[in-house]
């Protein structure tokens, strides 16, 4: 998220309120600009969900293309690219779920999900897990930890740690009440919490044994 | 480290990965799937139905004047098609069929006598489009 002065913040949602007026009447340049824009944001929210860079690029072919047909609907209650984020969210996350059934793979629901969390994950913080670690261990094991959250978890962590949006806007985005997105929050981060403990211990193992 | 300086430098990671990922998108590859959303989005418009406007409680009489199409042609052959953009189309008994949008496609509006000898507007729509 950029930090911007209120006076920029203005500037730039008027710029984009004017792009979005004439992308509705069909203005390709101003529609490229839009894309020029966000594509990449939205690629590699796409890019952490789908985990496949051509999967990825499907993802923001088809959120811009659902996109451009839904502009004369798009009011503005929300910022346009709120608004392509939720488009390409589900859009990434049915993806995943299509390509799931496809390989007739069980679906982790809420149940087994908590279940899941409940049992595996202590309940107290270690005190200093991350001492020692060197950065790019931290950031591989962190990458890997996201990979592993099903995509429901692993998208309010992207949309609340990277876009930093609000609870609102989560539940808006993925269309659940608020209250689904907290205790989905909640279970994600425990769960990456259990993860890179592991990653932790092994790395206390492997200090051990050298 | 307490919890919430973990949760931060965890999400100042995620933000770092975030960046990269986004950056890992050469802009050759961001041009041709423009490319790819560009013509992605003719061929929605391609294969877009033709809107029909109707005065509100004109739907039934919609059903009814394109059915209508239908029967005419099976009985009397294709009409030549018209190219039309917008039509204005009237008929005296209630049909309130004011405006016709083609779409892309090819069409034309004419009327027939009904079984009572009321007069009903007919559109007809083609199924191919202009090009």
């Amino acid at each position: 998220m950029e930090n911007r002065s209120p006076e920029a913040e203005r500037d730039a949602a008027e710029h984009e309120s004017s792009l979005l007026e004439r992308a509705k009447r069909g203005d390709r340049d101003a529609f490229r600009t839009l894309y020029d824009t966000y594509h990449r944001r939205i690629y590699a929210m796409a890019l952490s969900v789908v985990k496949n860079p051509e999967d990825a690029l499907d993802v923001v072919q088809e959120a811009f293309v659902k996109a451009h047909k839904n502009l004369p609907r798009f009011e503005g209650s929300s910022g346009f690219y709120t608004w392509i984020y939720r488009i390409a969210m589900n859009v990434a996350i049915d993806h995943v779920r299509k390509q799931k059934r496809a390989a007739q793979n069980e679906w982790e629901d809420g149940r087994a999900d908590h279940e899941l969390a409940a049992s595996e994950v202590g309940t107290a913080a270690p005190e200093n897990p991350y001492a020692g670690v060197e950065r790019a261990q931290l950031r591989a094991a962190i990458e890997a930890a996201l990979d592993e959250l099903p995509e429901y978890h692993r998208a309010v962590i992207l949309m609340r740690d990277v876009e930093g949006f609000s609870y609102e806007e989560m539940a808006t985005v993925l269309d659940v009440p608020k209250g689904t997105i907290m205790s989905r929050l909640f279970h994600a981060r425990r769960k990456m919490q259990a993860a890179l403990e592991a990653f932790f211990e092994g790395k206390k193992g492997e200090e051990e044994g050298s | 480290m307490n919890v919430d300086a973990q949760s931060k430098e965890q999400a100042e990671i995620l933000r770092e990965i975030a960046e990269d990922r986004a950056r890992s998108l050469p802009p050759e590859a961001s041009d041709l799937l423009f490319e790819r959303i560009e013509r992605a989005i003719e061929e929605e418009k391609k294969n877009e139905r033709p809107r029909l406007r109707l005065l509100p409680g004109g739907a039934g009489i919609t059903m009814t004047v394109l059915a209508a199409a239908a029967a005419i042609v099976l009985m009397y052959g294709r009409p030549a098609p018209a190219p039309v953009e917008h039509a204005e189309v009237t008929s005296p008994r209630g049909s309130e069929v004011v405006e016709v949008d083609f779409g892309s496609n090819a069409g034309t509006h004419f009327t027939v006598e009904g079984e009572r000898g009321q007069r009903l507007a007919v559109v007809w729509i083609d199924d191919w489009e202009l090009r």
